[in-house]
């Protein structure tokens, strides 16, 4: 049967309402999953009311090689069913991601409808969604569920405050965000004034203009939902790709007539960026860092987490980016995943941080450091056969580093 | 586990069918269920449980050839484990609630794999020391019986689970040089000689194994039971009474000065069978002298009286000598303090060495020693194994050496800001003094 070939997948994911109508599945058809789907459903409401008079949750199943983890929202559920060896939280936070896609495609307004309306057939609402919820999944994988923040390109900067200025010089009243960015990196953002950017609408804005194809031939005016901004409505993106590059101009409004407002802001910041676009292809092409370009020898794999930029810089590749320098190869970087999340584990109970935390991690063939405190989180990979006290100098010197270069890595507050 | 009470505990075989000509469905459920627990848990919510961990067993076949091991719930740890042919012991232990906005569960520090097993095999094996494997009650006669041996031993699993603070399962060896180890082992093959019914002997010091000759797995059962973590005043505080129908577990006489526990005492002749792994089912006696625990396992089924008398007297004459032999040494160690707190486990040879320092360990390093050592388990099975950690936090400074793969050393410091490498200098120190014998790594 169809879906056997799927539970054969390594990594497998159901989206699902309260009421068991399936909405998506990365694969197979949502169709012959339906029995499934079903029998899925009530287990969640068998553990939900196990014990009479007591509300609980079914958050994952472990068996030896496979982990099966749930995310239940208010109608809602979503479930992945995982071979490999990530972590439980890892596979959260793409559960939690995928739930944050619906929303932004779909607004709040579903859980309102799902909840009046339990049998509604929401499947035909994600249509089209396939390739971008895959992308989603795949990207978001490769991210540390614990760093909260989003990896822009490096750039000097004073070419980043000017485009700050043209900015400045041309914004609308009715834009709430803009970028600079290609599908990868974020180069340049923009806030109005008291509206902070969350990381993870960051990464759906991303997600939006890596997966739709469509955006980049032409000049796009299409909704999206950011649910960090408010789940209950859309945003109006207006998107445009520089001509002869991957640079694209994206401003986001909240009013849904501002098209022509938007349009002809984007076009003259569009205008004005053409002086510079060699600089900020350069930006581009220097990524993902080398890790010798941070001047510090022993260091084979870096990430680094500002507190006040709310953003990272890493070594050798980009979660956003699949290329993988020849430093890091891809499978090391999947095995460096799940030991930073085991040095930053203990970090994550507030019995054990509060506030200064370090935990050096040897292995036979490499050694994985994790620094916390107020100011940053940094993550590191040396060679095992590094003494600890020159690992310490190492990681004083690579912070010290980090932390002059932070404008230039940065995009400013 | 420390501090998780049981929720449910259910012990189950889903290929028993009823037995009258025409079972009703409720027939169906009731005869699969061997035993649950709490009892006065309504018949419907029983059956239910049984019927979703089967559920469960099913589901997961469609991933892994692996079979389940836990449920984790916000509230609730599940604990499957098949003991034996189609007979399946499932344990709901309760975290009570402590809502987070995360996904991470405070619980999830001490739900560790091996852990979640230990607490399992831990049911089982002490119901299966006394009573011996669950598919020798024939169904339905025995059933029954089977039913209220499993009752009784339950609540007392129950009372004891969160009481267990030890954090490895193994043996706490007792400190004595090479001459007064042979010394001992001296008297006690005079026993093993002179008494040839007896097939294996234990001696325990005060908590501490001194010498057996049992394997390993069932000398473990013996010595968990009688000694580890100074479980035989645990035994003697729960005060059971002498039944011969109801469980064995922690059904003792009173420890006397110097006489049997298990033999012939003033409360008469008290010979359980025990069930060991690798052994026949053979008969204990217990002799206690002082804070010498002296056990003896009978090769035959049958101890008859006299054997019991001529064992005492044997008992009466060697006995004095091995205990003054293991005193001398004993105290002096017992007496010294260690200068550092550290935890050592031998995984081939299950030594455990906790330092006085680090006596009694508080519930939060308890699990941050815990989840390390998880680590350190959890790395030799995947990749590159993880050989040495050091953490700080805001309790305290934790350093965890692996040696060989099958020795950990655990060393504690108190929360400071020292760096890293000043802890590690400082650990290395005491380590290469106090572990000379070991190569550490360090």
């Amino acid at each position: 049967m169809e879906h056997t070939k799927s539970f054969s997948k390594k990594k497998q994911f159901f989206v699902f309402t309260s009421a068991g109508k399936p909405v998506w599945t990365r694969y197979g058809d949502e169709t012959d999953l339906t029995t499934f789907i079903g029998s899925v459903t009530a287990i969640l409401y068998n553990f939900q009311q196990y014990y009479r008079g007591e509300q609980d949750t079914l958050r994952f199943i472990k068996t030896k090689d496979v982990n099966i983890v749930f995310l239940c929202t208010q109608a809602l559920y979503y479930v992945c069913v995982c071979k490999n060896n990530e972590t439980i939280e890892s596979i959260y936070q793409q559960l939690g991601m995928l739930h944050s896609k619906v929303i932004s495609t779909l607004t709040n307004n579903i859980t309102t409808m799902l909840i009046s309306r339990p049998n509604y057939d929401a499947r035909n609402l994600m249509g089209g969604t396939h390739s971008s919820l895959d992308c989603m999944i795949k990207t978001t994988a490769r991210c540390l569920h614990f760093i909260k923040g989003f990896g822009p390109s490096r750039m000097p900067l004073n070419q980043r405050n000017m485009i700050a200025s043209i900015f400045k010089n041309n914004i609308h009243s009715d834009v709430v965000y803009g970028f600079v960015m290609t599908t990868n990196y974020v180069i340049y953002r923009y806030t109005r004034k008291n509206v902070g950017l969350h990381h993870i609408d960051a990464a759906l804005l991303s997600n939006l203009i890596t997966s739709y194809i469509s955006l980049r031939s032409t000049m796009s005016w299409t909704p999206i939902c950011l649910p960090h901004f408010s789940d209950e409505g859309f945003l109006y993106t207006w998107v445009t790709l520089m001509q002869e590059s991957n640079i694209f101009i994206v401003l986001l409004s909240d009013n849904a007539s501002a098209f022509k407002e938007l349009k002809t802001c984007g076009n003259a910041i569009e205008a004005e960026l053409e002086s510079m676009k060699l600089v900020v292809e350069e930006s581009i092409a220097c990524m993902p860092h080398p890790v010798y370009t941070f001047d510090v020898k022993e260091v084979n794999h870096f990430v680094y987490f500002s507190k006040y930029y709310d953003q990272f810089v890493m070594s050798g590749t980009h979660p956003a980016n699949f290329v993988h320098l020849p430093e890091l190869p891809k499978e090391h970087y999947q095995e460096l995943m799940i030991r930073y999340n085991q040095a930053h584990s203990f970090s994550e109970y507030a019995e054990y941080y509060k506030g200064n935390y370090t935990k050096v991690d040897v292995y036979r063939n490499e050694l994985v450091v994790c620094i916390r405190n107020q100011e940053y989180e940094l993550l590191a990979s040396m060679s095992s056969i590094i003494p600890i006290n020159t690992c310490v100098q190492i990681c004083s010197q690579l912070c010290k580093t980090l932390k002059q270069e932070e404008p230039n890595l940065f995009i400013p507050k | 586990m420390r501090g998780s009470a049981i929720s449910s505990l259910f012990v189950f075989n889903p290929t028993l069918k009823p037995l009258s000509e025409h079972p009703t469905e409720d027939e169906y459920k009731s005869c699969k269920l061997i035993y649950y627990y709490p009892e006065n848990a309504p018949l419907f919510e029983q059956h239910t449980h049984v019927g979703l961990a089967e559920g469960m067993c099913m589901f997961v076949q469609q991933f892994s050839d692996n079979p389940l091991e836990s449920i984790h719930t916000e509230k609730h740890t599940h604990i499957l484990q098949q003991c034996e042919p189609n007979i399946w012991l499932c344990i709901v232990l309760n975290h009570g609630d402590s809502p987070s906005e995360s996904f991470i569960r405070q619980q999830d520090l001490e739900t560790h794999p091996h852990v979640l097993k230990a607490i399992v095999d831990n049911y089982y094996r002490n119901f299966y020391l006394f009573h011996g494997p669950l598919t020798n009650f024939r169904y339905p006669e025995d059933f029954p019986h089977l039913k209220n041996l499993l009752s009784d031993y339950t609540k007392i699993f129950d009372e004891d689970q969160p009481k267990r603070t030890e954090l490895f399962e193994g043996f706490a060896y007792c400190p004595l040089d090479r001459k007064s180890y042979m010394n001992v082992m001296y008297g006690l093959s005079q026993i093993s000689f002179t008494h040839t019914d007896v097939l294996h002997t234990m001696l325990i010091y005060d908590g501490y194994i001194v010498n057996t000759s049992m394997p390993q797995q069932g000398s473990l059962l013996v010595y968990s039971y009688l000694a580890r973590d100074k479980n035989w005043r645990r035994l003697i505080d729960m005060k059971r009474d002498l039944n011969p129908n109801a469980c064995q577990y922690g059904r003792i006489a009173e420890y006397p000065k110097k006489g049997f526990v298990y033999g012939k005492n003033s409360a008469g002749i008290i010979v359980p069978t025990v069930y060991l792994p690798d052994i026949p089912p053979c008969k204990m006696l217990l002799w206690v002298q002082e804070n010498m625990q002296l056990v003896l396992l009978m090769k035959n089924q049958e101890v008859p009286e006299e054997t019991i008398e001529v064992i005492r007297n044997s008992l009466h004459e060697l006995c004095p000598d091995i205990i003054k032999t293991i005193q001398s040494q004993y105290q002096r160690v017992l007496n010294s303090e260690d200068s550092f707190k550290f935890l050592y486990f031998n995984n081939m040879n299950l030594a455990i060495k906790q330092s006085s320092k680090l006596n009694p360990i508080d519930d939060q390093l308890y699990r941050l020693i815990l989840t390390v050592s998880a680590q350190m388990r959890d790395s030799t099975q995947k990749y590159d194994s993880l050989v040495k950690t050091i953490v700080r936090t805001n309790i305290a400074w934790v350093m965890a050496v692996k040696v060989l793969d099958s020795r950990e050393i655990y060393f504690v410091l108190p929360p400071s800001t020292a760096p890293v490498n000043k802890v590690e200098e400082e650990i290395v120190k005491f380590a290469n003094g106090y572990f000379h014998t070991i190569f550490t790594g360090l």
